[in-house]
């Protein structure tokens, strides 16, 4: 039988934790300063919408019935709890900080659409005018970066996005992407019952974005602030 | 395997109100990563930062699993 690892968190839940996606009885496993949320499982579930909402559902109540919850993605099974605790180990002080950083905080997602497509920018962006041939490899690369900045279209709105909740922002994680419409994904660490009014300040910020919309998702647990591997 | 209509998934898309691609994107992309254990079914997790027809692709390919 193998360990389903859920999350981990900074203390034991005082309530009851329930089950996991399958039914299982969760409980919790001390590693050295660390503890994680386990299910007992034969095997990882099959990715469908169903495991992963009652995936979610899982990490949402571990984080309604405690302070700190930092999430292992899905699918994250180990052999049992020697081989878990042989894993978070080296990983320990790392994972405490995390543990830290995501206490009475919870995530909140803005993606930052296209609304249509920018012909002209896009052509602009993929063939930048000429640099200069007598410049240095190094000043010739800044300077190529700077005309790309300039000449990003979308640059204005990533900046409303960032500092319309500034006052709310804890932490914070910027995706860009490459396929278009959507531009960006900006994930931000959020005091826990905040997720109302810093959704109300992102939309009241990028209210007059004209070749961009954004969508707010949240409160999540911090998914995005969970990051590290265990070897 | 049957493979669902674009319909089916557009209703799929449709139906999941928290976004399936937050969902997606927070769950199998993000969190702690223990080494060589994850097992991703989806061809490419890519896929969610794809434009919208891409995204229904997605979510073909994971309601064929259910």
């Amino acid at each position: 039988m193998s360990l389903y690892v859920y999350a981990l968190v900074a203390k034991g839940p005082s309530e009851e934790l329930g089950t996991g996606m399958s039914g299982e009885a969760l409980r919790v496993v001390a590693s050295g300063r660390l503890l994680a949320v386990v299910g007992d499982m034969y095997a990882p579930p099959p990715v469908t919408p169903t495991a992963l909402y009652e995936h979610d559902r899982t990490i949402r109540r571990m984080t309604a019935i405690t302070d700190a919850v930092l999430p292992l993605r899905f699918g994250s099974i180990v052999d049992g709890e020697l081989d878990l605790a042989r894993r978070l180990e080296p990983a320990e002080a790392t994972l405490e900080a995390a543990l830290t950083r995501v206490a009475g905080r919870e995530q909140m997602t803005v993606r930052l659409y296209e609304r249509q497509p920018r012909v002209e920018e896009d052509t602009r962006m993929s063939a930048p005018p000429a640099v200069a041939a007598d410049l240095g490899p190094g000043a010739r690369y800044l300077l190529e970066r700077r005309r790309t900045l300039e000449h990003d279209p979308h640059r204005a709105a990533l900046d409303a996005v960032l500092a319309a909740p500034a006052s709310f922002i804890r932490a914070q994680r910027v995706e860009s992407h490459g396929s278009r419409p959507l531009i960006a994904s900006v994930h931000h660490l959020i005091e826990r019952g905040q997720g109302a009014a810093y959704a109300a300040a992102v939309h009241a910020g990028t209210a007059n974005l004209i070749d961009a919309a954004v969508t707010v998702s949240g409160p999540w647990p911090p998914y995005a602030f969970a990051s590290g591997e265990l070897t | 395997m049957t493979t669902p209509s674009r319909t089916e998934a557009a209703r799929l898309l449709d139906e999941a109100d928290a976004s399936l691609l937050d969902l997606v994107d927070n769950v199998l992309t993000k969190g702690v990563v223990i080494d060589g254990e994850i097992i991703l079914g989806l061809a490419g997790v890519d896929l969610v930062y794809l434009r919208l027809g891409a995204i229904l692709c997605a979510a073909d390919r994971i309601k064929a699993q259910r």
